[in-house]
């Protein structure tokens, strides 16, 4: 047992390591969803019913780094993060 | 051989059975076995990952989260059938005797431990809880139910600040305690040994 505990350590430790060299998996986008200052982004409420027009159900709308981050459920009622731009709501990725 | 230079003339101590065990004073042992002490740095390791990776990498955030989650879960399972130093009952103690003892720690009289003392296993069993508090919430922002909460969010950062508290007040005390006793606690996490008297 303390062999067994003692390696599944160690192969956490280092798969750790190994994914953290080989480059985070984005849970961002990565990177900006517009160039645009922050004063010409669209309220949430805006982006909000814009995402919902596409048939996302709408459960958040977080403004993050250059990105409205929403979090919401697809048709099949399957979780989605949509990455928008926040200044016309176009749909820039998807988790 | 230099070491046997450095011993006392014989007659003004009492010579130990065996050669072996005249090595110098202090007679270090094994306090910390290893999966203890691989469980210690792998937490800090992945805490720190998690920590770091919390609001860019979420793949690498949750990937840390839920190593994190089988730590904890070997952790308590050493806890009971781990050696000595290792299980809860070597040092879960009583709120009243942890109390006790840190009346003691302010008037500086407060005793040695070979395992943890218990303000140390006071701390122990309080970041394993609120690790795996942080790690529940985490988790529960994954699912359908909790799905863009802000709530559970704002709860699970709350406990990792909280969480960042404790770590601090365990590092204030590992220095303390190392002080007192003219001791290195950091590397007896490292090494596993710790002076015997």
């Amino acid at each position: 047992m303390r062999r067994i505990f003692t390696a599944a350590a160690a192969n956490a430790a280092v798969a750790v390591i190994a994914l953290g060299a080989s480059g985070a998996q984005a849970g961002t986008l990565g990177r900006p969803c517009t160039a645009a200052p922050e004063s010409l982004y669209l309220p949430a409420a805006q982006l909000q019913s814009k995402a919902e027009a596409l048939g996302y159900t709408v459960q958040r709308v977080k403004i993050a780094k250059a990105c409205a981050e929403i979090y919401a459920f697809d048709k099949n009622g399957a979780k989605v993060e949509l990455f928008v731009d926040p200044t016309n709501g176009t749909v820039i990725g998807s988790n | 051989m230099s070491v046997s230079n450095k011993l006392p003339p014989a007659g003004s101590i009492s010579l130990p059975a065996t050669p072996a065990a005249a090595a110098p004073p202090p007679a270090m042992v094994q306090v910390w076995d290893a999966p203890v002490r691989a469980f210690h740095w792998s937490l800090v390791g992945l805490f720190l990952v998690a920590y770091l990776s919390g609001e860019d990498a979420e793949g690498l955030h949750l990937f840390a989260g839920y190593c994190i989650v089988g730590l904890l879960a070997l952790r308590v399972y050493w806890g009971f059938r781990g050696p000595l130093h290792a299980r809860f009952s070597d040092f879960v103690k009583s709120p009243r005797e942890v109390l006790d003892y840190m009346k003691l720690v302010r008037v500086h009289r407060a005793p040695r431990y070979l395992g943890h003392n218990p303000a140390g296993g006071a701390m122990a069993i309080a970041l394993l809880l609120m690790i795996g508090c942080i790690c529940f919430t985490g988790h529960l922002m994954t699912t359908t139910a909790w799905w863009g909460s802000e709530t559970m969010e704002d709860l699970h950062e709350f406990l990792v600040n909280a969480t960042l508290g404790l770590i601090g007040l365990h590092l204030l005390g590992n220095f303390f305690s190392s002080h007192e006793n003219h001791e290195n606690l950091t590397m007896s996490m490292v090494n596993g040994l710790k002076r015997r008297q």
